[in-house]
C-alpha cells in the first residue's frame, strides 16, 4: 500500500514540475476548454527557458499529462508518439490507405475514396482519430475536435491503442512497429519502378490479384524470408520446344503429387513455386504477403484492443478530474462521447426519427455487437472482480478475486485474442448486463432456434457462442494449398476446409480461381471438402469437354 | 518526446490522383457510357467543362473478388438485448432469409454496403477530356502568321549573365580548362629543370641501361606533360636518394639551385587563381523567335427558318458547343475565332445571343449563307493563317432549286477550309420524312467526292448528338471502338485459357 502511495506522489509530483514552467500552471485545460480550442496558445512563465521536455503545443502538453498518468501511474510503456492534426479530406484518405502514410497506386484506392467519400456526404461522419501501428506511433487527429475531444483521443490513441500494439502477443509475433513505413515506403517505389519498366497496366492486374489474395497470405513463420526460388523459362533454350506444352501431357500411372501441407500463405506459394512468373512479380507478391501479415493481428483483437484503449482513455480522463485538471463541465462532454463510444443497442431497440412525411418513425439501430462496448465492458469488469468479487465471481474467477486488478489486467492484454479472452474472461454477470443469447440459423433447417439465454443453463452456450465468432475461420473461409501435381499437367490443388456447411460465395470464387491461374499459369482447382469428402470444385479453365464424346453427340446430331 | 505536427495546410487532397485517373480509365466503357447518357440529356451544356458531374458506376463495374464466405451453412450469432426468448425457441424464418442466413441458393450476396453502385463526381476537366478523347481533328494544319508572339529558345552559352542564368557544370569545365592550361606552361619549365637534373645524376650512374638517355627514348618522348612529370620526379627522387652521397660540389651545387627554382616554380603553380570570374563563368543564353500562332475559325450555320423546332435548336446548341470546345481543346484556349451566321431565306451575322436564341419564320435557302460565308471569309480570314471549318446544322429543308447552287458554292469554300460538318436535325416533331431532305441528298454527293473533308451525320434525338460527333472525329483506323488496350469489361477479367 505504501509502496503505492509513493508511486502516486511520484507522477503527481511530475505532472506539477511540468505544469510549473507554463503560465497557465494547472488550469491549462481548463483555460484551452473556454478558449474553445486545442491550437491554444502555451506560454512559458517568464525566467523559463524553452527546453526540449517543455511541450511548446497545447497537444503535446496533453501528451506529456497523459503520458506521465500511464507510465508513471500505470506502467504502460508505450512507442514514441507522433500526434498530427489533419483535416476531413485527409482523413478520408487515412480510411483509404488503410492508414499507411506511403501507399502506392491502384484503381481500388479511388473506389475505395469515393466510397468513404459518399459516405461522409450522407452521414458527415468521420473517426475522431486513427492510429498506426508504427514506430513511433502516429495517431491522426481530426481537427474539428473540440479541446476535451483530443484529450479524449490522445488518452486511447496514443496511450490505450499505443500500448496494446507493444505488448499484446499478436502484434509482438506478426508485427515488427518499426518495419511497417520502411516496408510501404519500398513497395510503392518498388511497384513504381516496375510500373516504368513493365507498363502500369501489367503490374496493376498484379496488384489486383494480390489484392484479392491478400486475406489468405498471412506468412505462418510471420516475418516472411524471401526463399531463393528456381524457376524455368517457358522454352527450353536448346531446342526451343514449348517447356508449358510439355507439361499438359498424361501421366502413365497415376500421378503422386506433392504434399503441400495446406500451405495457408496462398500468395507466398504461388510466389516461391509459380513455374513462369519473372522475379519482379515474385518480389511485390512477397512484399503484399508481409503487408498482409502486418494486418492480420488487428482483425483477430478488434475487441481487446478497443476496449483496452477505451478502459484506458475513460480511467485518465477520471483521473485528471480527480487531479481537478478538467472541470465538471468537460467531464460532461467526455461522458456525453464516451457513453456514445461505448453504447451497445439491443436486438430490439429502435430510435424514433422524423419520417418523410413529417410523423415520427420507429427505425432499428441494431448493428451487430460493438466491439467498443464489449472491450470496454470486459476490462471493466475485470477490474471489478479484482477489487469487489461476488460470491458467483469467486466460483468462475478464482484466479480474478482479490489480485491487483492491473496486474491481472495487463496479462490479459499481453497473452489473449479476442476469441479466448472472451472464452477466458466473459462473466456471467456480464452476459446478465448485455441480456446476450445465442441462435442458431442452419440452412437445412426451417427455423431458426434459440441456443441459450442469458441465464445459468445458457451461460456456457452463450459464451462458447460468442467467442467462436471471433474465430478466424468464422470470419472468413479456411483455405490451404493442397497438392502440386509437378510432373504431369502442373495442376494446383488449393483446398476449402468446411466448416459448418458454410459455402464459398461463388461469384467471388470463381473470379479468385482466375486469378490464381493467371499467376500460376496451369489449371488451378479450388476443392470445398467436408469430412475428407470434396463436396464442390471450381477450376480454371474450364476442363476441356471430352473428345470422343463430343464426336459421339455430334454423329448423333448428324444422323438426324 | 512526442511530435505535434499540424498537417491540414499540406495539400493531400492530390493523394489519389493517379489512382483516379486509373480508375477512369479501366472503367472507361462505364463512364463513357454515363457522359453520354449526361449529354443526350442536353441539360447544362454551358456548364460542361465548368461544373463537376456525378457519374453512376454500376457496382458490377468495380467488383473486387475476395475468399469470403456465402450464404448458408450454419451460422449461430449471439446478439444483445433478448427480451422475449427461451433456451430451445424455435422461430418461423423471415421471408428472403434474413437473420444472418438463407437458403443459400439465390443471389450472390454482395459484401457491404447495399447501395446499387458508386457515385464518382468527375470534375469538369475529366469531363471534357473523356468526351474529347481518342477523336482526332481532321486536317489540323500548323499555319504560320506573322504575329507579336516569340518564345524563348535556349541559344548557346555566353561569358556574361545575370546570376540566375549562370550554368555550375560549364563554368567548372571552363574553370578546369583554364587551370589545366595556365599550369602546363609552369610544368613543363619543371620537367625541364628535372630532365637537367637527371643528366646530371647520369653521369655518376653506372648501369646506364636502367636510366637510359631521354632524348633517345621513344617511350618518353611519346609521353603527355603530366606523366612526363610523375615519371621525371620518381626517377629523380630515387637517384637523388641513391647518388646524392657520391656527387662532386660543383654538382651539388647545380642541384641544389635546380631544386629551388622548382619549388618557386610549384608554388607558382598554386598561386593559379580558383575562380576567375571573368573568363571562368558561363551563363545559359536565350534569344527571342517569333512563333506560329495556330489559330482557327469556326464559321456556325444555322437554319433559323419556321420549321426548326425547339428540340432542333437545342440538339443543334450541343453540337456547336461541343465541336467549339473541341477546337478549342484542339488549338488552345482563346485560339478560335467564332462567325455566327442564322439564315431563312437571307442570311445574316449574328451575335451568339442571337445565334442561339432567336428563331424567326418563313422559308429556307442555303446558299445565301454560304455566300455570307465565302464574303466573310475573303474579308478577315486568309486561308494561309487559319484553320477554317464551317459547322451547319438545319433540319435539311432548302428550295429545290437553291440546290445546284448550294452544291457548287460548297465546291468554292471546300479547298480553303480543313473541314465541314453538317449536322441534319430531325428531332421531335419534324415536318416530313426524318430520313429523306434535299440538302442531304445533295450533299450525300459532295460527301463521296470530298471523303475526309465533308463530314454528315442525322440527329434524330438529343442522344444522337454525342454520337455523330463522335463519327465526326474518329480518325478511320480507329473505327471499331475506343483506344485498344484498356479492358472494356471494367474490373471483370478478359483471361484465355491457355489450353
Amino acid at each position: 500500500m505504501s509502496k503505492s502511495k509513493k508511486k502516486e506522489e511520484g507522477y503527481l509530483k511530475s505532472i506539477k514540475t511540468l505544469l510549473d514552467n507554463y503560465q497557465d500552471g494547472w488550469q491549462i485545460f481548463i483555460n484551452a476548454n473556454k478558449a474553445k480550442t486545442w491550437d491554444y496558445p502555451v506560454l512559458l512563465k517568464e525566467g523559463v527557458s524553452p527546453s526540449a521536455d517543455l511541450p511548446d503545443t497545447w497537444l503535446g502538453v496533453v501528451e506529456k499529462v497523459c503520458g506521465i498518468i500511464a507510465k508513471e501511474k500505470y506502467g504502460l510503456e508505450t512507442y514514441e508518439n507522433t500526434i498530427e492534426v489533419i483535416s476531413a479530406e485527409q482523413m478520408l484518405d487515412a480510411y483509404t490507405s488503410v492508414g499507411l502514410p506511403v501507399n502506392y497506386e491502384h484503381w481500388s484506392f479511388a473506389k475505395k475514396r469515393m466510397q468513404h467519400e459518399n459516405e461522409y456526404k450522407r452521414t458527415r461522419n468521420l473517426a475522431f482519430e486513427i492510429v498506426i501501428n508504427s514506430d513511433p506511433a502516429i495517431a491522426y487527429c481530426m481537427e474539428s475536435n473540440s479541446p476535451m475531444m483530443q484529450i479524449l483521443v490522445i488518452a486511447h490513441a496514443s496511450f490505450g491503442h499505443n500500448n496494446f500494439f507493444r505488448d499484446n502477443y499478436m502484434f509482438k509475433e506478426y508485427t515488427n512497429a518499426s518495419d511497417i513505413i520502411p516496408l510501404s515506403r519500398d513497395l510503392r517505389d518498388f511497384i513504381y519502378e516496375c510500373e516504368s519498366r513493365f507498363g502500369y497496366q501489367e503490374v496493376e492486374q498484379l496488384l489486383d490479384s494480390c489484392h484479392a489474395l491478400q486475406t489468405h497470405s498471412v506468412s505462418a513463420n510471420h516475418f516472411f524470408k524471401a526463399k531463393s526460388t528456381k524457376y524455368e523459362s517457358d522454352t527450353d533454350i536448346f531446342s526451343g520446344v514449348n517447356l508449358k506444352d510439355q507439361f499438359n501431357r498424361k501421366a502413365d500411372k497415376p500421378e503422386q503429387p506433392i504434399d503441400c501441407g495446406m500451405e495457408q500463405n496462398l500468395l507466398g506459394y504461388i510466389a516461391d513455386n509459380a513455374p513462369h512468373l519473372p522475379e519482379w512479380k515474385r518480389k511485390i507478391m512477397r512484399m503484399m504477403c508481409e503487408v498482409a501479415t502486418y494486418f492480420h493481428p488487428q482483425r483477430q483483437t478488434q475487441v481487446m484492443n478497443e476496449g483496452w484503449a477505451s478502459f484506458w482513455h475513460h480511467q485518465i480522463v477520471h483521473d485528471l478530474e480527480e487531479l481537478k485538471l478538467i472541470d465538471h463541465g468537460m467531464m460532461i462532454e467526455f461522458m456525453d462521447s464516451h457513453g456514445g463510444v461505448v453504447r451497445q443497442p439491443g436486438i430490439n431497440d429502435t430510435v424514433t426519427v422524423a419520417g418523410p412525411d413529417g410523423q415520427p418513425k420507429e427505425v432499428p439501430i441494431y448493428n451487430g455487437i460493438n466491439p467498443y462496448a464489449l472491450g470496454f465492458a470486459m476490462f471493466h469488469d475485470i477490474k471489478r472482480i479484482c477489487e469487489n468479487p461476488t460470491e458467483e465471481d469467486k466460483t468462475f474467477f478464482p484466479y480474478l478475486a482479490g489480485q491487483d486488478w492491473l496486474e491481472a489486467m495487463k496479462h490479459a492484454r499481453d497473452h489473449f485474442k479476442d476469441e479466448s479472452f472472451i472464452q477466458q474472461y466473459l462473466s456471467p454477470k456480464l452476459m446478465r448486463d448485455f441480456r446476450f443469447f445465442a441462435m442458431e440459423d442452419d440452412s437445412d433447417s426451417r427455423f431458426i432456434e434459440i441456443l441459450g439465454i442469458h441465464d445459468k443453463q445458457g451461460f456456457y452456450k452463450v459464451r462458447e457462442t460468442l467467442s467462436a465468432q471471433y474465430r478466424l475461420d468464422e470470419l472468413m473461409p479456411v483455405m490451404g494449398v493442397a497438392e502440386y501435381y509437378d510432373k504431369t499437367d502442373r495442376r494446383l490443388v488449393i483446398q476449402h476446409q468446411q466448416h459448418d456447411k458454410k459455402p464459398l460465395e461463388q461469384k467471388h470464387i470463381s473470379e479468385i480461381t482466375k486469378h490464381i491461374h493467371r499467376l500460376w499459369e496451369h489449371p488451378v482447382i479450388i476443392q470445398t471438402v467436408a469430412n475428407d469428402e470434396v463436396v464442390s470444385e471450381v477450376q480454371c479453365p474450364l476442363p476441356p469437354v471430352n473428345e470422343a464424346a463430343r464426336r459421339k453427340n455430334e454423329r448423333a446430331l448428324y444422323r438426324h | 518526446m512526442a511530435k505535434v505536427v499540424d498537417r491540414r495546410r499540406e495539400s493531400q487532397s492530390d493523394r489519389y490522383v493517379s489512382s483516379r485517373e486509373r480508375l477512369l480509365k479501366r472503367h472507361q466503357k462505364s463512364v463513357r457510357k454515363a457522359v453520354d447518357q449526361y449529354l443526350g440529356s442536353g441539360k447544362g451544356v454551358e456548364q460542361i467543362g465548368k461544373e463537376s458531374v456525378d457519374i453512376p458506376i454500376p457496382k458490377e463495374d468495380l467488383f473486387e473478388p475476395s475468399i469470403v464466405h456465402g450464404r448458408g451453412g450454419i451460422n449461430r450469432r449471439v446478439h444483445p438485448g433478448n427480451e422475449e426468448f427461451n433456451a430451445g425457441d424455435k422461430l418461423p424464418k423471415p421471408p428472403g432469409g434474413g437473420g444472418g442466413g438463407g437458403s443459400g441458393e439465390g443471389e450472390p450476396s454482395d459484401q457491404g454496403d447495399g447501395e446499387e453502385g458508386y457515385v464518382f463526381q468527375l470534375t469538369g476537366d475529366e469531363l471534357k477530356e473523356m468526351i474529347f478523347k481518342d477523336l482526332e481533328l481532321p486536317n489540323l494544319e500548323r499555319k504560320s502568321q506573322d504575329s507579336d508572339e516569340t518564345e524563348q529558345h535556349r541559344a548557346g552559352f555566353v561569358k556574361d549573365g545575370t546570376p540566375n542564368r549562370m550554368d555550375l557544370v560549364r563554368s567548372k569545365t571552363s574553370q578546369k580548362m583554364r587551370q589545366k592550361a595556365s599550369r602546363k606552361p609552369i610544368e613543363k619549365k619543371i620537367i625541364k629543370k628535372l630532365e637537367e637534373e637527371y643528366d646530371i645524376f647520369r653521369n655518376y650512374v653506372a648501369d646506364q641501361d636502367l636510366y637510359p638517355d631521354l632524348a633517345q627514348d621513344e617511350t618518353y618522348q611519346a609521353m603527355t606533360v603530366a606523366e612526363k612529370l610523375s615519371t621525371m620526379s620518381d626517377l629523380v627522387s630515387n637517384l637523388d636518394n641513391e647518388y646524392r652521397s657520391v656527387l662532386s660540389e660543383d654538382d651539388v651545387a647545380i642541384i641544389d639551385r635546380l631544386d629551388s627554382e622548382i619549388d618557386a616554380l610549384d608554388k607558382s603553380k598554386g598561386l593559379i587563381p580558383k575562380w576567375n570570374k571573368a573568363t571562368d563563368l558561363r551563363f545559359r543564353n536565350y534569344d527571342e523567335r517569333p512563333v506560329p500562332a495556330d489559330k482557327a475559325v469556326m464559321f456556325c450555320v444555322r437554319d433559323t427558318s419556321g420549321s426548326i423546332n425547339e428540340e432542333m435548336m437545342k440538339d443543334s446548341t450541343i453540337f456547336y458547343w461541343l465541336l467549339y470546345h473541341f477546337l478549342q481543346e484542339k488549338y488552345g484556349e482563346g485560339k478560335v475565332e467564332v462567325v455566327y451566321i442564322a439564315h431563312t431565306t437571307t442570311a445574316k451575322e449574328v451575335t451568339s445571343d442571337e445565334f442561339f436564341n432567336n428563331r424567326e419564320s418563313g422559308g429556307t435557302l442555303v446558299s445565301p449563307a454560304l455566300e455570307l460565308t465565302k464574303e466573310i471569309l475573303e474579308e478577315r480570314y486568309r486561308a494561309a493563317d487559319y484553320n477554317i471549318y464551317t459547322a451547319q446544322c438545319s433540319d435539311g429543308d432548302n428550295s429545290p432549286n437553291d440546290n445546284s447552287k448550294t452544291m457548287s458554292l460548297i465546291g468554292e469554300l471546300l479547298p480553303q477550309m480543313q473541314a465541314f460538318f453538317y449536322a441534319e436535325t430531325k428531332s421531335g416533331q419534324a415536318w416530313g420524312d426524318p430520313n429523306r431532305s434535299d440538302l442531304w441528298e445533295t450533299y450525300k454527293r459532295i460527301e463521296g467526292e470530298n471523303p475526309g473533308k465533308f463530314f454528315m451525320g442525322r440527329i434524330k434525338q438529343t442522344r444522337d448528338v454525342y454520337t455523330v460527333f463522335r463519327e465526326f472525329f474518329t480518325p478511320a483506323n480507329k473505327e471499331n471502338g475506343p483506344s485498344a488496350g484498356v479492358s472494356s469489361r471494367g474490373a471483370q477479367m478478359r483471361f484465355e485459357p491457355k489450353i
